[in-house]
């Protein structure tokens, strides 16, 4: 049995906050340096270049890549093996939100988070949102994403028939990315969730987010390249002025599904996809 | 390159047209979703709005915090179209110009043609780039709103781009 500190967790999960806040993973940066490179229209290469401008002056100066820094979603994937230490809190939730409310306060990113109904602001960005999986053996691992709201704001869901095609479902993702437009800041990064139920779809087009810039897995790779070339048809653009680069990367992660029914989910992020992950 | 000068005055409005860069420099103001949703009660009730909009620009932004030595934290435009259902009423009550990002609805494409207003789009994302336009920032109202508070601010040279010209020309269509 490996034993988890509940401080390791909380300063793992703070630094992870800074790190995503602040700096892009070097993966999703070559996607937008690639970008620069093929994007043909000035007003597009305009855009690309004071993306990259302002990923220098982020990291240089400590300040917010942007300053939606977002509601952090937090996906972390529990040994059997393991077992974890509490001292001040009693659940995974309390130390994730101490985590984040600790550097949201030293790092002066944006309290976005409001409680609801009345929409006051909980003045330290918490809570979190918090998924656990648990896996075999003794490891101890998250992923954490800064999501801002301009691409969240254009999630959608859709309960397709049975006898959907592949076809159908890349049709129904592209016209999702047509009709955000400019909203969630192209070039953007597309998540396609498949099958489960609905809940389960939507939650896989978020993960699928978490996997851009990694390798391709073989099963979905023919997909997420048509998804890309698509999405890159339709010409919207950096910043939503037209050009050549519409979708830095498309992912997709699928699930069983019912035989009555075909569970379709798109989640979008901007092209300030931030992630950091992490491990003890 | 254009140089735009706050207060915003019609005759140079005019001529802009949609695609062009411009910079922006003077005092414009920033509010959005929170702030605009109390600006129309208040006209509702016949009250004052707290900032005087007459021939000046809203930028749609909630910075991030500001940290020690700075003027402002990261400060790049939210999404404009949560904006259009307060806006064609704030356009009747005088502003000129708005600053932010993504599409407008018809009705706010018309009333803008209408009161001869501009729609000006500038980097999304790039907070920490933009803050280096910024000269002064102050808390105008409503402090209770957090990031979403309205904004007194100073800019030089803030760049932008005409999203929406006084013909109803549009950057995305």
């Amino acid at each position: 049995m490996k034993i988890i500190k509940e401080k390791d967790i909380l300063e793992k999960i703070y630094h992870a906050v800074e790190k995503a806040s602040f700096t892009l993973d070097p993966s999703i940066k070559q996607l937008i340096i690639d970008a620069q490179k093929k994007e043909k229209s000035p007003l597009g290469k305009k855009i690309l270049d004071v993306i990259v401008q302002n990923l220098e002056i982020a990291q240089n100066k400590h300040l917010p890549i942007c300053q939606d820094t977002g509601m952090v979603v937090i996906f972390f994937e529990i040994g059997s093996n393991t077992r974890i230490e509490f001292q001040h809190f009693e659940t995974i939730q309390q130390i994730a939100d101490e985590a984040v409310k600790k550097s949201y306060r030293d790092f002066y990113l944006r309290k976005s988070i409001v409680n609801i109904p009345d929409r006051k602001n909980t003045q330290n960005n918490t809570p979190a949102i918090v998924w656990y999986k648990n896996i075999p053996g003794d490891q101890f691992r998250f992923s954490l994403m800064i999501k801002g709201f301009g691409s969240e704001n254009t999630t959608r869901l859709k309960m397709f028939r049975p006898t959907a095609s592949i076809p159908e479902i890349i049709r129904f993702t592209v016209k999702c990315v047509k009709e955000a437009g400019p909203n969630p800041c192209p070039p953007v990064f597309v998540g396609l969730g498949m099958g489960g139920t609905a809940e389960k779809a939507v939650f896989l087009s978020k993960y699928a987010l978490l996997d851009a810039g990694q390798p391709r897995n073989n099963e979905t790779a023919i997909f997420e390249e048509q998804l890309i070339s698509k999405i890159n048809a339709l010409g919207i653009g950096p910043g939503g002025f037209g050009g050549d680069i519409t979708c830095l990367d498309a992912r997709i992660k699928t699930y069983p599904t019912h035989i009555a029914g075909f569970p379709v989910a798109v989640s979008i992020s901007c092209w300030a996809h931030r992630s950091h992950r992490g491990y003890l | 390159m254009i140089k735009i000068q706050t207060p915003l005055d019609t005759k140079i409005i005019t001529r802009l047209r949609v695609g062009d860069s411009v910079e922006i420099s003077g005092t414009i103001y920033g509010a959005r979703d929170a702030a605009h949703k109390r600006f129309i009660e208040i006209l509702k009730n016949n009250g004052r709005l707290p900032i005087d909009i007459e021939n000046q620009i809203i930028y749609y932004v909630g910075p991030s915090a500001t940290p020690p030595g700075f003027i402002v934290g990261s400060c790049g435009p939210t999404t404009s179209s949560r904006m259009d259902r307060y806006t064609i009423k704030l356009l009747e009550y005088g502003l000129k110009g708005m600053i932010g990002k993504g599409i407008r609805s018809k009705n706010v494409k018309k009333a803008i043609v209408e009161h001869n207003a501009i729609y000006f789009v500038t980097y999304g994302g790039c907070g920490a780039y933009l803050s280096r336009f910024i000269r002064k920032w102050d808390i105008a109202a409503f402090p209770e709103l957090g990031p979403e508070a309205v904004y007194k601010i100073e800019v030089e040279k803030f760049p932008a781009i005409v999203g929406i010209d006084v013909k109803g020309n549009d950057i995305y269509f």
